[in-house]
Order: structure tokens, then C-alpha cells, then sequence
């Protein structure tokens, strides 16, 4: 009986019901699309981290997080090998030695870059990661000949191309100086600038022949299927391995991104909230004036033996209501507009935009997901938000006397 | 006019309670809305001072062709002296001579790249924060050499000494390319500037030291310049261009022209606190139309009695938006009340981010941001408040100025 009293009511100033579902209608629309252009951003752009180089969990010597140096590197045994390789949960394991150098012109000696030295396996690393996908028609560096692959911007302020050689130096694995050619085989450019303007990538044999290191790498990647499946992966790992070992899942080797896209949530949480406190008023508003425009019907409904509480929920379903319609209506936009953008991500076009994203190593594209949760959390949240704006005229209309409250001029 | 004012003032009192909602609504978005634009210029600006205090400076002057292509071999003779006095002598700014190049640090088992710049220890405190940014032990001062230690001194950001397990006191070697090849350098001192990433690869040591190791001579790579006011920075460039025309080639740039995309973030964060302002003054014009939408329809026999008493609809509408104005000026002049006296205080305290040090660290911010109101950013979001009213108070004011005088008067 209640609930058609409240439609009623709502039906009785279409207008003003209207504007304001058209309000609600409009937040619920533009949460849905907030939160899930973030949540699809965010997934993407952490996957692309993650499979750049990082990989979703990371074996190393115990220590090796701190300092990342030659002496933390560990012997990739045999044993090891294929303790590696008998992991379930594994899609696969690629091996690294790393190392900071000078890069040198072979030409000008005097000309030369600070380089992040990488021994890679690259048939590996071609598999599981997407640092060789811009590669191109280039050479992967082989085994034996000394090959790299140079970041994009270090070959050009180098000043050196495909073919031509430059001079590696470095401490080797003893702490001896060291240094060798290597010809250039390729350059790549993945828009991170920690790559494309020091990578040098080499075959890990030749970089252990390079640093005298014998059989030892910095650390292994691992790959689960998913990165949520990362944990159990780590687990799997630490199981099979005696200690001294540190194991670090992606969440651990990426902090600064997550940070960044935590503090980007924080920054769309704050914007959300603002814009439903400012529809909630609009919505108070609506609510208080269809109250206070019937304080005297009100009187009859109290004097015709209805309950306050009765009274009090009659105008708390009306504010429901009317914010339902408006969900309804956000949702009838929101989700075949997102079923529509999911699976067509929008490339940032413009110049600054796509810059900006560009500085956080990003890629600039916009990607949204659709999730049910999401949904159904702003529906949620919007709902709370009709209650609490409901709460002081719906307590008004209860609380009236129905002998004054008859006596009212309409 | 003034009846008109003083009519619509009346209006919006009698309807008290929905007017404060309204105003309450105004004011909440508007206050929001500043804090979040003073939140992210005072983040943009953050990221500018940070980098223009620790190495970029206001001003940067170099061997023409450095900037496409900063090499060692582009360098200033003389230890820029020439440069140096000229800037000196029409009190231009805070000047510093640098020679900056790439290298590697290594310990006796571990490498890292740096940036290995060399300075005049006096000069540099000018126009760099770094020399007061130590940590732990001191700067490359001038009592350097006589130090307990026959190895000339180095200054490592926190970070870098922490991955080479560096102390004060430590023996360092550094490679450059290059003939001269390597030197061994003590650790004088550990700074730490704000940025991790600016502390894991910028080292320096003397500048006379760094013309030895990199084989030099006299030559300096860069002079920086720091402004009194960074406003200033394209009028001394031209002064300095047209000052230094003559041999050898220079070429001066400002901070926005080395680090473009530096400069390009404020503009962006501009473009999305507009994004955000669209999104705020629609919900609220939502709710200043259904306000006065409900304030026309209670007064539709008012209305109806004007008319016919001679007020011509296109007064009627210009009553209505009267109201709308009146109502969205006085929540935004509380909003502004409330938003400039509340940035002011936050912009002395700051707003601590511990929780996102390391990505703010990464991407070079520190962690305590001091939100700001720069003038121009006021007209933008007034002038978005008087076109809400506008919009807003346009369907209820076609409303009432289209009604019968005679249907009018009969409604009930």
C-alpha cells in the first residue's frame, strides 16, 4: 500500500520527479563510466607493466631488492633449472643478468652513456614478455657473437646504427674492470624511458662470458596465467626451494605504479563523492519540498489512523523510488555504452594527454571494464545517499501534529 | 531594476528552506571544486620546483646544439667566466657554472650509472637546494681537499648510497668515457632531495675534479641560472641571447623548453579540473532548476496577477533569472568565503602524502604538497557559476513569462 501511495505522489509532480531522476540519473552515469574507465585502465596498464619486464613474480638471492647487484646474483643450477621447470602454476621462467655500465662509442671514445646492461634469453623473453615486441625486423642478439639491442634514445645520443659496434664497461662478477664490443643488432623503443633511453640487451651467455660470471643471473621471472594467480605461484616456488631465496610477487616489484594509480583512484573517489553530495542536496530538496507541500494531507493520513513510522517510510520509499528511476535510467546508458567501450579502447589522440600518460611509462589508451560489482556499488551508494537525504523531511512529515498539521493553508 | 531585485530577493526568502538546500548544494561544489584545482597546482607546481630547485634551474646556458644533443664534446671554455661575469655584472640572477656528464659508480663489487656533475661549491648553493639537502655528513666546501682523506671528495644522493651500501667515508671509484677513464673519489656526503629518482643517479664532486676526469681542461658544460621570480625567465633569456651573441655559440633555454613535458602537466591538470568543474555545476544546475522550476509553479496566480497587471513576460523572465543569479552569486561568494581562507591555510601547512611517497618520489614530487590559487583561476569557474544560473533559471523563466494572463489567474 505504501509503495503506491509513494508512486503516486512521485507521479503527481512529474516535472520536478523528472529533474531530479534526470540527476540521479546523470551521477549514476557518470560513476558507472568514472569507476570503470579507472578500473579497466588501471588492470591495463598494471598487465603492460608487469609483462614489460618485471614478469609477476621474481626469484632472487635473499637481498637482492635492496642493493640489485652483481655480488646478489645466484648460480642457475641445474637442480635449480628444472626445479624452475616443474612448477605447476608456471607458464614459464626467463633468467637475467644485470648490470649498470658505460656504453661507448666504438669510434669516439669520449663519446659515451651511462646503460643498464641486460642478459637476456630472448627466445624466452620473447615468449613471455612484450620487451622485444617493438623490435621490428632486428636481429635478436645470438649466442656467441656478441650482439645487443639498444634503447631507442641511447643509439641516437650515441650515434651509432644497426651494424655497427659499441664498447661496453663495466666491474665484472670479481669486481675487475671490464670491456668488450658488442655490434648493435637492433634498437627498441617500449615508450618507458628506463628502457629506451639505457637498455642494453644482450644475450645472457655472452653477458656471463662478459662479466666472467660463470652461470650466475641476477634473478628469474616467473609468469602465472594470471596476475592473480601470482601468490600461489610464489608459494608453489618457496615450497620447492630451500631458503636464502627472495621471492617478490608483482605488487612488490612494481610499488611506484600501483602508488600512482592508488593515489589516481583517491583523486576519482573524491570527485565521485563530491558530485553525489551535490546531487544528494538536490535530491533533499525535492523530497522537503513535496513534504512541506503536503503537511496537510499528511494531518488526514495521521488522523485517518495512520502510524508516524508508516508516515515516515511513505516519504523514505517516495526518495527511493525516485532514485531507483534515476539508477534505472544510468544503468539503461551505462551499461550497453560500456559493453560498446570495453572492447573498444580509446587512444588518447591529443598531444598533452597522450604526454602525460607517456611520463608514467604508460601507455596512452583508455580502457574501460564493465564489472557487475562496480554496478552495483554505485546503485548501492547512490541508494544510501536517497535514504540520508530522505531522513530530515521524511522525520518532518512524521513528526507533525495532525490536528495543526490540518489546520495548515495549502 | 532595483524592484526587480528587491522582488526576487523576497522570492527566494519565502521559499528559505529551499533556497539554503540549493545554496548549501552551491556552496559544497564550489568550495570542492577549488580545493581540488589548488590541490593539483599546488601537485603540478610540487613537480616543477623540485626539478627547477635540484638541477634544472630557471635559466640553462650551453654550447649551442646541447640540448638536441648533450654530449661532453658541446662544452663553454674558460670555466664559463666570460658567461658568468656578463650575467653577474647586469644582475640577471643567480648563476652557476656545471659540467655535466655521464658515468658509472662503482664499489669494489657493484656498478651504477650517474650523472656526475661538477660544481663551484660557493656558486652552486645558489641556485640549487641540493647543497642544503644533506643528510648525513657535508658539501663539497672548500675545506674539501684538506679533508682527513688524500681522495677528492663526492656528494651521493641517499638513494644511491643506500644500493651501494655506501657510508660517509667510503671510497668511490668513478668511469667516464673517455681517455682520462676513472679517478677514486671519498664520500664527503649524502643528500637527499625529494626525488628518489633525482638521488639514485645525480653525484657531484668539484668542478676542477670533474675537468680532470673527464679530460676538460677548463671547459664547463652548462651555467645554470636561477630567477628571483621564474615570471621573468623569457625576458633575461632574451636579454642573455641578445647579450651573449658573440663567440663562442651559446644557447640559452628556459625549464620549460628543456623539460617540455614537465610544463605541458599543469596545462593538463587544467584541462581535467575543467572536466571535473563540468561535471559539478551540472549536477548542480539540476538542482537550481528544480528549485525554481517548483518556486514558478507555487506562484503561477502571482505570475497570472503581474501580467494582467501590465509587467510585460519579458520582465517576468528576467525576474526568474534574477532569482537563479542571486542564488548561484551568493553560494559562490560563500563558496569562495570558505575555498580561499581554507587553501590559504592548507597552502601554509601542506598536505602530508606519506601513503604515495614512493610513487610521488618516482615520478619526481616530494611528499607534501601546498595547494595554491594562482589569480587566473578564479575567472574560469565564476564565469562557469554565472552560466550555470543561466541555464538553469532559463526553462523556469520561459515558464512563467509564457503563461496566460487570464489561465494564470484561475489556476489553483
Amino acid at each position: 500500500m505504501l509503495g503506491r501511495l509513494a508512486w503516486r505522489n512521485l507521479g503527481r509532480n512529474r516535472r520536478r520527479t523528472g529533474l531530479t531522476a534526470a540527476a540521479g540519473a546523470f551521477a549514476a552515469l557518470l560513476m558507472m563510466l568514472a569507476l570503470a574507465l579507472a578500473r579497466g585502465s588501471h588492470e591495463y596498464w598494471i598487465d603492460q607493466s608487469v609483462r614489460l619486464y618485471p614478469g609477476h613474480v621474481r626469484l632472487a638471492l635473499a637481498g637482492y631488492e635492496e642493493h640489485g647487484t652483481l655480488e646478489y646474483g645466484m648460480r642457475l643450477s641445474p637442480a635449480l633449472r628444472s626445479a624452475l621447470d616443474a612448477l605447476p602454476g608456471s607458464v614459464g621462467w626467463a633468467p637475467r643478468l644485470e648490470t649498470w655500465g658505460l656504453a661507448v662509442q666504438d669510434a669516439d671514445g669520449s663519446l659515451g652513456r651511462g646503460a643498464w646492461i641486460v642478459g637476456v634469453d630472448p627466445e624466452r623473453e620473447r615468449e613471455l614478455t612484450r620487451l622485444f615486441d617493438g623490435l621490428g625486423s632486428a636481429e635478436l642478439p645470438e649466442p656467441g657473437a656478441p650482439g645487443a639491442v639498444l634503447g631507442a634514445d641511447l643509439a641516437r645520443a650515441l650515434g651509432v646504427r644497426t651494424g655497427e659496434s659499441i664498447l661496453l664497461l663495466t666491474g665484472d662478477y670479481y669486481g675487475s674492470q671490464a670491456a668488450e664490443r658488442f655490434r648493435v643488432t637492433g634498437t627498441l623503443s617500449v615508450g618507458d624511458p628506463r628502457f629506451d633511453e639505457r637498455a642494453v640487451l644482450t644475450h645472457v651467455g655472452d653477458m656471463q662470458a662478459f662479466l666472467d660470471a660463470g652461470r650466475t643471473v641476477s634473478h628469474v621471472v616467473l609468469f602465472a596465467p594470471t596476475g592473480e594467480r601470482a601468490d600461489d605461484l610464489a608459494r608453489e616456488l618457496s615450497a620447492s626451494l630451500p631458503g636464502g631465496y627472495e621471492i617478490l610477487t608483482w605488487p612488490e616489484l612494481v610499488p611506484d605504479l600501483l602508488q600512482m594509480l592508488l593515489l589516481d583512484d583517491a583523486g576519482n573517489w573524491l570527485s565521485l563523492s563530491i558530485l553525489v553530495v551535490v546531487v544528494g542536496f538536490g535530491l533533499l530538496n525535492t523530497v522537503l519540498m513535496s513534504v512541506l507541500e503536503r503537511r496537510r494531507e499528511f494531518g488526514t493520513l495521521r488522523a485517518l489512523g495512520m502510524r508516524p513510522r508508516a508516515v515516515f517510510g511513505l516519504v523514505l520509499i517516495e526518495s527511493l523510488l525516485l532514485t531507483s528511476a534515476g539508477i534505472a535510467a544510468g544503468l539503461a546508458i551505462a551499461v550497453p555504452l560500456l559493453l560498446v567501450l570495453e572492447r573498444n579502447p580509446i587512444p588518447l589522440t591529443g598531444e598533452q594527454l597522450a604526454a602525460a600518460v607517456e611520463t608514467y611509462h604508460l601507455d596512452p589508451v583508455l580502457v574501460f571494464d564493465l564489472s557487475a560489482a562496480q554496478l552495483l556499488g554505485t546503485s548501492a551508494v547512490l541508494l544510501v545517499v536517497a535514504l540520508m537525504a530522505a531522513l530530515p523531511p521524511a522525520l518532518r512529515a512524521a513528526r507533525g501534529q495532525p490536528r495543526e498539521a490540518m489546520r495548515e493553508p495549502t | 531594476m532595483s524592484a526587480l531585485f528587491r522582488i526576487a530577493w523576497r522570492n527566494l526568502l519565502r521559499g528559505w528552506r529551499r533556497s539554503a538546500v540549493v545554496l548549501a548544494s552551491i556552496v559544497v561544489g564550489l568550495t570542492a571544486c577549488f580545493g581540488i584545482l589548488a590541490w593539483t597546482v599546488g601537485l603540478g607546481h610540487n613537480g616543477i620546483d623540485l626539478a627547477v630547485r635540484t638541477h634544472l634551474a630557471h635559466l640553462a646556458i650551453h654550447a649551442r646544439g646541447y640540448h638536441a644533443d648533450s654530449s661532453t664534446d658541446r662544452r663553454i671554455p674558460g670555466d664559463g667566466a666570460a658567461v658568468l661575469s656578463a650575467v653577474e655584472r647586469e644582475g640577471l640572477g643567480a648563476a652557476a657554472p656545471r659540467l655535466v656528464g655521464d658515468g658509472l659508480v662503482q664499489t669494489a663489487r657493484r656498478n651504477l650509472s650517474a650523472v656526475i656533475v661538477g660544481v663551484d661549491a660557493a656558486r652552486e648553493s645558489r641556485v640549487s637546494s641540493v647543497p642544503d639537502s644533506l643528510v648525513e655528513g657535508a658539501y663539497l666546501d672548500a675545506a674539501a681537499h684538506r679533508w682527513a682523506s688524500r681522495l677528492p671528495p663526492i656528494v651521493v644522493g641517499e638513494e644511491m648510497a643506500r644500493r651501494l651500501g655506501a657510508e660517509v667515508g667510503d671510497k668511490l671509484v668513478l668511469r667516464v668515457p673517455g681517455d682520462a677513464g676513472a679517478g677514486a673519489f671519498r664520500v664527503r656526503g649524502i643528500y637527499r632531495s625529494g626525488s628518489s629518482a633525482f638521488d639514485r643517479s645525480f653525484v657531484y664532486v668539484t668542478l676542477a675534479d670533474a675537468q680532470t676526469l673527464f679530460a676538460l681542461g677548463n671547459a664547463v658544460t652548462e651555467i645554470a641560472l636561477l630567477l628571483s621570480d621564474a615570471a621573468d625567465a623569457p625576458q633575461v633569456q632574451k636579454r642573455l641571447r641578445g647579450l651573449l651573441a658573440a663567440e663562442p655559440p651559446l644557447e640559452v633555454l628556459r625549464w620549460d623548453e628543456r623539460q617540455p613535458r614537465l610544463a605541458q602537466m599543469i596545462e593538463l591538470m587544467d584541462q581535467f579540473s575543467w572536466v571535473f568543474y563540468a561535471v559539478v555545476f551540472a549536477a548542480m544546475a539540476f538542482g537550481i532548476a528544480n528549485a525554481l522550476l517548483m518556486s514558478v509553479y507555487e506562484r503561477i496566480r502571482e505570475f497570472g496577477l503581474l501580467r494582467s497587471m501590465g509587467l510585460r513576460g519579458s520582465r517576468i523572465l528576467l525576474l526568474v533569472l534574477v532569482e537563479s543569479f542571486l542564488l548561484t552569486g551568493l553560494g559562490t561568494g560563500i563558496g569562495l568565503g570558505l575555498a580561499v581562507p581554507l587553501v590559504a591555510w592548507l597552502g601554509e601547512v601542506g598536505i602530508g602524502m606519506g601513503w604515495f611517497s614512493q610513487a610521488l618520489g618516482e615520478y619526481g614530487f616530494s611528499d607534501r604538497i601546498y595547494p595554491e590559487l594562482r589569480p587566473g583561476d578564479f575567472p574560469e569557474p565564476i564565469g562557469m557559476a554565472a552560466a550555470t544560473a543561466l541555464l538553469a533559471g532559463l526553462w523556469p523563466a520561459l515558464r512563467a513569462a509564457r503563461l496566460r494572463p487570464a489561465e494564470a489567474l484561475r489556476h489553483v
